[in-house]
C-alpha cells in the first residue's frame, strides 16, 4: 500500500489524454466530470460510470469491502487499457480513480470517464475499459460481513463481457 | 536471488507473503522456468501443490503476465495471483 497515492492529485498522468489513479481516498465525482467538461475544444460528449459497494451480495449483508492491489502492475494495467482505448475510438481523455484499502458499503469505488466529439465512442469506451479492469487490473475483492470476510469469486460473466470486445476485432 | 510474491486468496491460504530464493540452490543453470520454480516449491511445501491446483492462477514477472514457461533469471520479481475481481 506504500506506493497508493492519498489524494485527488497527484495521479499517474501519462499524457494529458489519460490520467489513472490508484488511491484510498474517496473522490470527488463532480470534480473529475469537470475535467472533463473543461478540455478545450470543448468535447461534445463526456460520459462516466461510477461503480458503488453493494450492501448485499451472494454472502448475506455486507458491511464493507477490502481492496488488495499490486502497487506498480495495477497503475500500468490501468494505462494500457486506456491506451487500448484509444486505439479503438478517438477518445480526447480518460479519467480512471480506482480505490483500495478498506470501503465501507454504498461508497465509491471506482470511477472512468471518457470525453469525446461524439457520444457513441465515449459511451463504448468507457464500457470497454471497465470490461478490460474487470479482468485485467489486479486488483482483489474481499466481502466483509458479520459472519468474517469472504474473497470474491472472479465470474464469468465478466470475462465474457470482455470476450465480445475481442470477437469485434 | 528472486523475489517471489503471492496475493490474495492465494497468499491467506499459503499463509505466505513473500520469500526470497537463489536460482542457483534451485539448480546449477543461470535460468529456471516459472514451472521448475513451482517444482521446487512444491518440493519445499508439500501443501502447496495441492492449493495451486486447487483454482486458477496466475502470473506475473516483473509485472508482467508471463506464461510458465517463462525463464526467470537473478534479480527477478515473480509475482502469483487469484483472477482479479476488481471494478
Amino acid at each position: 500500500m506504500e506506493k497508493t497515492t492519498n489524494t485527488q492529485k497527484p495521479s499517474q498522468e501519462v499524457n494529458s489524454s489519460i490520467d489513472v489513479s490508484v488511491q484510498v481516498d474517496n473522490f470527488d465525482h463532480a470534480s473529475l466530470y469537470q475535467n472533463l467538461a473543461a478540455l478545450k475544444p470543448t468535447p461534445g460528449a463526456v460520459v462516466t460510470f461510477t461503480g458503488l459497494v453493494r450492501d448485499l451480495s451472494s454472502v448475506g449483508d455486507v458491511s464493507g469491502i477490502f481492496l488488495e492491489h499490486y502497487p506498480g502492475m495495477t497503475e500500468n494495467s490501468l494505462i494500457a487499457i486506456a491506451k487500448q482505448a484509444q486505439q479503438r475510438w478517438p477518445i480526447d481523455k480518460i479519467i480512471i480513480v480506482h480505490r483500495v484499502g478498506k470501503i465501507a458499503s454504498d461508497e465509491q469505488i471506482v470511477f472512468v470517464g471518457t470525453a469525446s466529439k461524439h457520444r457513441k465512442e465515449a459511451f463504448l469506451a468507457c464500457e470497454f475499459i471497465m470490461d478490460y479492469l474487470k479482468n485485467d487490473a489486479p486488483f482483489w475483492k474481499k466481502e466483509l460481513t458479520d459472519d468474517g470476510s469472504f474473497w470474491v469469486e472472479a465470474k464469468d460473466s465478466d470475462s465474457q463481457a470482455k470476450q465480445r470486445w475481442e470477437n469485434k476485432n | 536471488m528472486i523475489k517471489i510474491i503471492f496475493f490474495a486468496r492465494l497468499r491467506d491460504e499459503l499463509n505466505c507473503p513473500e520469500l526470497n530464493l537463489e536460482i542457483k540452490d534451485i539448480n546449477n543453470k543461470k535460468t529456471i522456468t516459472v514451472y521448475e520454480l513451482l517444482d521446487h516449491l512444491f518440493k519445499l511445501n508439500p501443501q502447496w501443490q495441492d492449493i495451486f491446483n486447487k483454482r486458477k492462477f496466475f502470473t506475473a514477472v516483473n509485472q508482467e503476465i508471463v506464461q510458465n514457461n517463462h525463464d526467470l533469471s537473478d534479480g527477478d520479481e515473480i509475482a502469483f495471483f487469484p483472477p482479479v475481481t476488481g471494478g
